[in-house]
């Protein structure tokens, strides 16, 4: 099994074989990001395939120092799905309602969930707080920016900031949270 | 540069999220640059976004790893093609010209026939496709669902039984507010540890769990930080087990305790 390490030699040698082994990796959590943002299954194949067409064509842009190669994969394929979201023939393509259509908001005002049942799958990821996954969700899988979260959400920007904050050293608590013990390295 | 000052502004989540704009990014990743703890920040949180993307994860369709590997070789092959010399025209006499007019014609029908079924058998294998994924997805659901509730009645039922013993680690002289509960279980070899409260680590260092054995200390593992809370937590079962410490050590742990860094300790 090849580490990240040698994917990204071969990936800069444009040796097929790395995006092979990267698409089974990470294709699945890529495909759940695009699948969120544009909302229709046919679209975020076609988004899917430009990430990629980008990730083999841009692989001596990938710089170590920012990050892993998934986290570069992610920012690659988000961006192209938010910008296909944005594109004039995304807005005028009457299968795809606006993303506002799928925010229900429930009378308390703040949960909310996503509804993806056109692509059949619906699933709840219980480790938040249901106003920080709320936030996450609306910012990384919609899209929105900070002020588009408070007009969603009725709520003041500040506090949206500051959710924002919290939200993800919340995320990092419930992950660690979920095994106490490690191996000791010595 | 105030660090910490840095980290509480919230650019870096921001940076995270994909909030930044391109002067705030060059900014954190300059920062990044120059601030070890600062890169480490940014990685653990990036770190958390992946595991969050992966929780949300959907299985696309079989074919489309095909098709997106077929065309990542298509500007080399368009390229070929555009080089390769047309071959010259020949005049055919005028009844043959007809004759090959027609057969154009009714292959151009049959082409788009067959073009059409073609598409109709793609959209019927892509929802065949689509079925699949999410028989399967309920599928992983159904099978999380159970191993978090027999999780859940495992923990319950040692809890709740008679034979689990309760030891309370309290707090030596380094923090005399410091409480740890194990809930203990011979009968079943099972062990739980619930942190009440334990001071924040000092950097550099980690809490380390033994369990006293005859005297003699057993590594049980390194503590992991931010797990405080009402959560039990498994931990692994040590035949012969009469009581618990929780030392401080350098980060990483240790093969031996450092005894005169105790900061927890209770016996059965």
């Amino acid at each position: 099994m090849l580490n990240d390490q040698q994917l990204i030699e071969l990936l800069r040698a444009r040796d097929k074989e790395a995006i092979s082994v990267l698409y089974d990796k990470y294709s699945a959590a890529l495909y759940g990001v695009v699948c969120r943002i544009v909302r229709s299954e046919a679209i975020a194949q076609d988004v899917l395939q430009d990430a990629f067409l980008k990730i083999w064509n841009n692989a001596t842009k990938y710089d170590r120092s920012k990050g892993t190669i998934f986290t570069w994969m992610l920012n690659i394929t988000r961006n192209t799905a938010i910008d296909k979201t944005r594109s004039a023939h995304f807005r005028y393509n009457g299968k795809i309602r606006p993303i506002e259509d799928f925010v229900n908001k429930s009378e308390a005002g703040l949960s909310h969930e996503f509804s993806t049942n056109h692509i059949g799958i619906r699933k709840k990821i219980e480790i938040l707080d249901e106003k920080y996954k709320t936030i996450i969700d609306l910012v990384y899988f919609n899209g929105y920016t900070q002020q588009e979260v408070a007009e969603q959400l009725k709520l003041p920007l500040g506090t949206v900031k500051s959710r924002i904050r919290i939200a993800l050293r919340e995320l990092k608590k419930a992950l660690s949270d979920r095994s106490i013990l490690r191996q000791t390295s010595t | 540069m105030d660090i910490q000052k840095f980290l509480n502004s919230g650019v870096v989540e921001k940076y995270v999220l994909g909030l930044a704009d391109r002067g705030e990014m060059d900014y954190v990743e300059q920062m990044a640059k120059d601030y070890p703890e600062v890169n480490e920040h940014i990685c653990k949180m990036q770190n958390c976004m992946e595991e969050y993307v992966e929780m949300h994860a959907i299985r696309p369709p079989r074919h489309l790893k095909h098709k997106i590997m077929a065309s990542l070789g298509d500007e080399a092959d368009s390229e070929h093609l555009k080089n390769k010399d047309r071959a010259p025209r020949v005049a055919l006499p005028l009844v043959w010209r007809w004759a090959s007019g027609i057969a154009a014609l009714l292959l151009l029908g049959l082409g788009l026939l067959s073009w059409n079924l073609y598409q109709q058998q793609q959209a019927a294998q892509r929802s065949l496709a689509l079925l699949a994924t999410q028989i399967k997805h309920l599928q992983n659901d159904q099978v999380n669902l159970e191993a978090l509730n027999e999780q859940i009645r495992q923990k319950y039922s040692v809890l709740k039984d008679i034979t689990t013993q309760q030891v309370k680690l309290k707090g030596s002289q380094h923090a005399p507010q410091a409480l740890v509960v194990v809930y203990w279980n011979p009968e079943h070899n099972k062990g739980y540890l619930n942190i009440v409260d334990l001071p924040q680590c000092p950097s550099g260092h980690e809490y380390q769990l033994w369990a006293d054995v005859n005297g003699k200390h057993k590594d049980m593992g390194v503590l992991k930080t931010n797990a405080e809370g009402t959560v039990l937590h498994s931990i692994p079962y040590i035949k012969g087990s009469r009581g618990f410490v929780i030392t401080l050590e350098k980060e990483g742990g240790s093969p031996h305790p450092t005894v005169e860094k105790m900061y927890a300790t209770g016996s059965l």
